[in-house]
This record gives structure tokens, C-alpha cells and sequence, in this order.
């Protein structure tokens, strides 16, 4: 790897945004950036994080305003959803174009 | 591959198994497509060929209310049984359901006040109710479920067939010949949507291990 390439690819990596460079919160952001809103019970499944992790990965996000958390009850069980928010999906697009910039040697797609 | 390669494949997954399981909260109806195609095609085969009487006539209006509740049911409690994951509406698709609400809503408004205004005595009250309440109803069950334009088409056609049986009359064979085929294909994309569920839903299971 070059010198120019490898000062760019820790460039690229320094200016990532710590609040999605969690895995378990990236997963999280890339899930509801597909969707209007998404039931916590479907976040759980397809991540694999377990209900407090989930939750405690949530709240985080939610304190960053990268996603809005919604209560409500169907029946009398009660149901969290979540949506990302449009800061949010800028910081998840911002993420992975960082991603992409050192994974093709430094061109943007 | 490097490992930052493996992260963006993964999540490029995680986006199409989203994208895909999400598509089952509005675009796609699997079974209750198949079923909205078999009513199409009973209420089109046996409006026009059944002699109708007072009960083939309640159960030709009854066909669109039981397959959209059948079809809303399947999708939540079936096909969205690992959680609700509502699509996202792009802006092409919200324009064509404005636009083809907009129709429906249009002419149910003529058809309404046309009635309404020259008024009839050739049927019952109740016949006459029926067919307002059920034109009236059209532009409203077309924003809130007929999601796809083969659901609209069929959808519709059901919604107009069981307004014209209460009103006494029926369509002839050869008339609205879209509702056939736009049945018969509605029940082809049903099948295909559900064979695909069952792909995505062995995918579920795979990604549903332990938590972490």
C-alpha cells in the first residue's frame, strides 16, 4: 500500500463518527434506514443483540437524535418502534462513504 | 476480503433482508394477493354467468371487505410476524396512489351526486343505499389498501361489482375485462411473493440465533 493511500485510509478512519462505528448501533442505523419505522422484536432478531444490549444501544442513538423512539400498545402489549431521523441517516450515509473512500484506495463512488 | 470489506457486505445484507421483509407491510401481499385474485375472479365468473339472487348478491358485496381484511390480517399477523416493518413509500409510488386515488375519487363524486340528485324508484331503498355507500366508499379503501396498481385494479373492479349487484344489476361477460386478467396475474405475483417469503423467512431463522 502506498504512503498516500495508507494516510488517506487513516484519515478516512479518524474522521468516523463514534456513535455509529459501534457495530451493534450500525447494524441498528442500517436496519431503519430501510424502513419508515421498525418494531424492536424485528431489531432484535435480525441483529442478534439481546433485549438490554438492544435497548442500551437504542438509547444512544436516541441521545445522538439519530433516531425517534416510539411507545405505544396493541392490545395490552406494550410495542417500542423506532425511526431513524433524517440526522441520522446523513450520519450513516456520511459513515460508510468513509467506509467506501478506504476500501477503493480513495475514490469516491 | 478485508475485514472492513466484511462489514460493508454484511450490512449490505442486513439493508436487503430489511428491504425485503419490509416490502410484506405494503407492496406485498403474498397469499392475501392470491386471495384478492380468486375474488376477483369468482365475483367477474359469477356475476355474469350465476343468475343472481338476494344472497349471491350479498356475498358478490361482501367479496372486497373479506379480502381486504383477510389480506390486512395475513400481512400482520403472518407475514409481519417478526415484528412490524413498515416499507418505504418512495416518491414515484406515492405519486401514482395520489393520482389514482385522485381518479377513483372523482368519479365515485359524479356517480354520487348523479344518484343523489336524479334520485330512483326502480329499486329498493336499500338497493339504492348500498350502491351509494359502497361508490362513496371506493376512493377512501383505495388510499388506505389497494397498495399496488394490480390491486387496484382488482380491487376496484370488486369494490364497483358489489355496488352494481346491490344496485340490482351485474356486468356481462366480456365487460371489464381487465378485472380477469388483472385477477388471474394478481394471483400468479401472490404465489410468487409468498414462495419468496419462504426463502426470506429461512433467512430470518438463520439470523434469529441467541442474542449477543
Amino acid at each position: 500500500m502506498a504512503a498516500g493511500d495508507a494516510g488517506r485510509e487513516v484519515r478516512a478512519l479518524l474522521g468516523l463518527d463514534r456513535v455509529v462505528h459501534e457495530p451493534a448501533r450500525l447494524a441498528i442505523l442500517t436496519v431503519l434506514a430501510e424502513a419508515e419505522s421498525v418494531e424492536f422484536r424485528f431489531l432484535e432478531r435480525v441483529t442478534g443483540l439481546t433485549r438490554g444490549n438492544l435497548s442500551s444501544h437504542a438509547s444512544k442513538l436516541e441521545e445522538a437524535e439519530y433516531i425517534e423512539v416510539e411507545k405505544s400498545f396493541r392490545g395490552k402489549v406494550p410495542v417500542t418502534s423506532y425511526r431513524i431521523t433524517a440526522k441520522g441517516r446523513a450520519a450513516l450515509e456520511e459513515y460508510r462513504r468513509r467506509m467506501r473512500v478506504g476500501l477503493v484506495g480513495g475514490t469516491e463512488e | 476480503m478485508t475485514v472492513r470489506g466484511a462489514v460493508v457486505a454484511d450490512l449490505d445484507r442486513l439493508s436487503e433482508l430489511t428491504r425485503h421483509y419490509a416490502r410484506y407491510s405494503r407492496s406485498a401481499a403474498g397469499l392475501g394477493s392470491v386471495l384478492g385474485g380468486v375474488c376477483g375472479l369468482v365475483s367477474y365468473f359469477v356475476g355474469a354467468l350465476v343468475p343472481l339472487t338476494l344472497w349471491s348478491r350479498l356475498v358478490l358485496a361482501a367479496l372486497p371487505l373479506v379480502w381486504i381484511v383477510a389480506k390486512e390480517l395475513l400481512q400482520r399477523r403472518y407475514y409481519q410476524r417478526y415484528g412490524r416493518v413498515e416499507e418505504l413509500e418512495g416518491a414515484g409510488e406515492r405519486r401514482l396512489r395520489v393520482f389514482l386515488t385522485g381518479f377513483v375519487a372523482v368519479v365515485s363524486a359524479v356517480v354520487v351526486g348523479f344518484v343523489l340528485l336524479r334520485g330512483s324508484s326502480a329499486v329498493a331503498w336499500w338497493e339504492a343505499a348500498g350502491y351509494v355507500a359502497f361508490v362513496a366508499a371506493t376512493p377512501f379503501l383505495t388510499w388506505w389498501f389497494l397498495r399496488t396498481p394490480l390491486e387496484f385494479i382488482v380491487g376496484v373492479f370488486l369494490l364497483a361489482q358489489a355496488a352494481v349487484v346491490l344496485g340490482g344489476g351485474s356486468y356481462a361477460l366480456g365487460e371489464q375485462l381487465q378485472a380477469p386478467i388483472g385477477s388471474a396475474a394478481l394471483v400468479l405475483v401472490g404465489l410468487k411473493e409468498h414462495w419468496s417469503y419462504r426463502r426470506l423467512e429461512r433467512r430470518l431463522g438463520e439470523v434469529g440465533g441467541g442474542g449477543r
